[in-house]
């Protein structure tokens, strides 16, 4: 028994044109619901890739009273080297913290002409051995003589991943709700195709076409459906993360601070969105292929 | 060729036996007339020989093979073997007489060149070589039973089973379907055909089963139709006496002579009833 691919091909693109108004709907759904997966997992890399740049990059800054005494600065940089918490500090003088003071406001000369040299404060930038600590050095530092302040991004951090982890759940629930949808209207339509076919299969059981023979072009016509909402959603995605990644680069010329802006990391990159990508096409084809053969294993059977 | 062996078949819906042990053997290259009233059992024989059904309990033998115990992955290539004709005809009504014929062997996947070759052959036994490409409702009735029957013949069967195919026909159609039939039946080809059509049944004398409710009531070679109360006077007289002349020839038979002997007894009585009639024909 030979299947000749063309026919199968033909049957299932006639079907296809058919159910236009079915097919489209399908596809609309499949379109929507894999946008919303691939958006939460972009947002979920997103944040992932911040975590671990914020968390790297920045550890614990000290910042001593302007007014500290050299005693008081050598003995925080003297604990500083013997804790295990911190790997490593880099002390900016009251000369170099003016400069950083300086370019940072750059285009507010108001908060400029407020410092001196003499009364900006010195800071320690110091680099942690494990991120995780940062609240520890805080404590441990916070109130020791001549410090002013600890500054350390991990709270920022961690109230940024409890949001979006939540604004994740939401967005993969509503997923998860459009996948079952485009389930059930991709069964509809390959129900309506069976359907709209019935003649021809009672006629191609009659003669004794072999099961599969009947049912593949539904079973091809149900991923196809699939398949073309899951491209289309992963090219949405796509244009997503640009449109996000312009956003980020627009906003850091805006900033001019020199620094690499902290947002940048929050976009996926291109790689990243590539495996989305695929993920989106492979479970379109999944879901349906999964809708579709549950519809032709109940209207279908001998 | 086909064999049944106490098949017995009922319906969830119905408490009553579609068919009931029954036991009957067709040969090869018989033409068998299918006869008995609405619910007598009929479809379901030919269903049963389709396996579309399985039966309850008794074993169906068709070719050297029991269908109750046949995988349903075998069930396509079983039907290969068969042909079916039905009232309604069931052609695809977009697709032109050609397609129609060679869809069926389309879809059981045979090459091009063997489609061509076939269908054009088989358009030609059943004479409508010169519309292969009109479409169904561009044919008389007649016409579309013949494409039906090109289409249940095309990859020769062994066995054609045909279910009231003159039904929706008139008499004059009705006789050239059964030509073609009776041609298809001489190369060789077993033919069971339900039917209600009594002129038919009379015309061509061929061995007729009749059922009633599920149970065997008549076997019989060269048969008629039987007795039906819907007949003209003469059909009716022709039929009687026809049946008990049957029933004569027929003392082989021990399945269903009980009930052969109450038909006999209706008929004799009919005879009785008609005698003045027969006088005043005669």
């Amino acid at each position: 028994m030979s299947f000749s691919l063309s026919r199968v091909l033909r049957d299932t693109f006639i079907n296809l044109w058919r159910n236009f108004q079915y097919a489209l709907a399908a596809i609309l759904t499949v379109i929507v619901s894999l946008s919303l997966v691939g958006a939460a997992l972009l947002v979920k890399q997103g944040v992932a890739n911040a975590t671990v740049e914020w968390s790297h990059g920045v550890g614990v800054s000290l910042w001593m009273n302007a007014d500290a005494s050299n005693s008081e600065v050598n003995g925080i940089s003297t604990q500083l080297k013997e804790s295990s918490l911190i790997q490593s500090c880099n002390y900016l003088n009251h000369n170099d913290s003016y400069n950083l003071l300086k370019s940072l406001y750059a285009n507010q000369p108001v908060v400029i002409s407020a410092f001196t040299v003499q009364t900006t404060p010195t800071i320690f930038n110091c680099v942690l051995t494990n991120p995780n600590d940062a609240l520890q050095v805080y404590n441990q530092f916070s109130h020791q003589p001549g410090v002013y302040t600890v500054v350390y991004p991990g709270q920022e951090i961690k109230t940024m991943e409890k949001i979006t982890s939540i604004l994740q759940i939401i967005m993969l629930g509503m997923a998860l709700l459009m996948v079952v949808a485009s389930l059930v209207l991709i069964f509809v339509t390959i129900r309506m195709a069976i359907f709209s076919r019935r003649r021809e299969v009672a006629v191609m059981k009659l003669v004794g076409a072999t099961n599969w023979f009947i049912r593949i072009p539904f079973m091809l016509e149900g991923m196809i459906e699939g398949l073309i909402g899951a491209v289309i959603a992963s090219l949405l995605v796509f244009g997503l993360r640009n449109i996000m990644g312009n956003l980020v680069k627009n906003t850091e010329k805006l900033g001019s601070s020199g620094q690499p802006s902290l947002l940048s990391a929050t976009v996926a990159t291109s790689h990243e969105a590539v495996i989305i990508g695929i993920i989106l096409i492979v479970s379109g084809a999944v879901v349906g292929g999964i809708g579709s053969f549950v519809a032709v294993r109940r209207f279908l059977d001998v | 060729m086909i064999k049944f062996e106490k098949v017995s078949k009922s319906y969830k819906s119905n408490r009553n036996k579609a068919l009931n042990e029954l036991t009957l053997e067709i040969s090869k290259g018989e033409f068998v007339f299918l006869v008995g009233p609405s619910g007598s059992g009929k479809t379901t024989f030919l269903k049963l020989l389709l396996r579309e059904e399985r039966p309850d309990s008794g074993q169906i033998w068709v070719g050297g093979k029991e269908l109750g115990s046949m995988g349903s992955f075998k069930v396509p290539y079983y039907r290969r073997n068969l042909g079916c004709v039905f009232q309604d005809f069931r052609l695809l009504p977009n697709k032109t007489v050609h397609q129609n014929v060679a869809f069926a062997l389309e879809v059981i996947g045979r090459s091009k060149h063997v489609i061509e070759s076939k269908v054009g052959q088989t358009l030609e036994i059943v004479g409508l070589g010169n519309k292969a490409h009109r479409l169904p409702n561009e044919l008389s009735g007649g016409e579309q039973q013949r494409v039906a029957i090109a289409r249940a013949f095309v990859n020769r069967p062994l066995i054609l089973l045909a279910d009231e195919p003159t039904g929706n026909l008139d008499p004059a159609t009705s006789q050239g379907i059964m030509r073609i039939l009776d041609k298809i039946n001489r190369t060789e080809t077993t033919i069971i055909m339900a039917t209600h059509d009594v002129g038919i049944v009379n015309m061509m004398r061929r061995r007729v089963i009749q059922l009633d409710k599920g149970s065997l009531v008549r076997d019989q070679q060269r048969g008629i139709y039987g007795i039906d109360e819907s007949d003209t006077v003469e059909d009716r007289l022709t039929g009687a006496v026809k049946a008990v002349t049957a029933d004569t020839t027929e003392s082989e038979l021990t399945k269903g002579r009980r009930r052969n002997r109450r038909n006999t007894e209706v008929a004799k009585s009919l005879i009785a009833g008609f005698d003045d009639d027969l006088d005043e024909i005669g």
